[in-house]
């Protein structure tokens, strides 16, 4: 699998109104750097409806918005820290809500690499001084180094 | 109790949209249903962490268990939907 992290899909401070409105600003991350096509991040947001990807961790709550390969140019993996939770329905749970602090937003080239990326975002969050790292970032550039140190 | 050997043949595995499926249909299963990997891992699939940390890729063998008063027509519910997987 290739390198998950890059610079510039990290961004901090994204002051959301909904998960619908989180989606869209991060997204952009994908679409200024030409990761995805001008259809990803309108089909992420219907995927979202339908299936959602908000996941309550122990000590973090996150979401992992992604949609079909055919909207994407090239992988990678957004690391965003929300300025405030956003509500965002729990994957697999309909109805159970989630207050999501962070998006680990995914586009995805070949469907057998998003197993290990999924799990190489949770398994961080099982590891106690990773998961202060990502609280305790302020900026991009305190998020970027733990996400590479982590993530990788 | 009944169990049935499954070999992971979708791209994504068992994650994702899978994943979401598998644990709404085992969650409104009345029997206790267990699975567990090649890896050596289990799975309680009516938990969703559990089911995207078990690492169920493309390949990987799994075994499902289901035990109760249904269990089997719970099985079939369980690998008809392993078998419609195709993304």
């Amino acid at each position: 699998m290739e390198q998950a992290i890059h610079r510039e899909l990290i961004m901090t401070g994204v002051d959301a109104k909904d998960y619908e409105d989180a989606i869209r600003q991060v997204g952009q991350l994908f679409l200024k750097n030409g990761y995805v096509k001008d259809t990803y991040i309108d089909a992420v947001v219907e995927r979202e409806k339908v299936f959602a990807t908000g996941l309550e961790l122990e000590g973090i709550s996150i979401a992992m918005p992604h949609t079909d390969i055919i909207h994407v140019n090239k992988p990678g993996v957004t690391v965003a820290k929300l300025a405030h939770p956003v509500e965002f329905e729990h994957m697999g749970e309909p109805g159970r809500k989630v207050q999501a602090e962070m998006l680990f937003m995914m586009a995805i080239t070949n469907p057998e690499d998003q197993i290990g990326t999924i799990m190489k975002v949770l398994g961080v969050f099982q590891n106690t001084e990773a998961l202060a790292a990502f609280k305790a970032a302020e900026n991009e550039d305190e998020l970027y180094e733990a996400a590479a140190k982590y993530i990788g | 109790m009944v169990s049935q050997d499954f070999t992971v043949k979708n791209p994504t595995g068992i994650h994702a949209r899978p994943a979401t499926m598998l644990v709404q249909l085992c969650n409104g299963l009345p029997d206790q249903v267990m699975i567990t990997t090649d890896k050596g891992k289990s799975v309680n699939p009516k938990n969703i962490l559990s089911v995207l940390m078990g690492g169920m890729s493309k390949g990987t063998q799994i075994h499902i268990e289901v035990t109760g008063e249904s269990e089997e027509d719970s099985l079939k519910l369980v690998m008809d939907l392993l078998e419609s997987f195709t993304e």
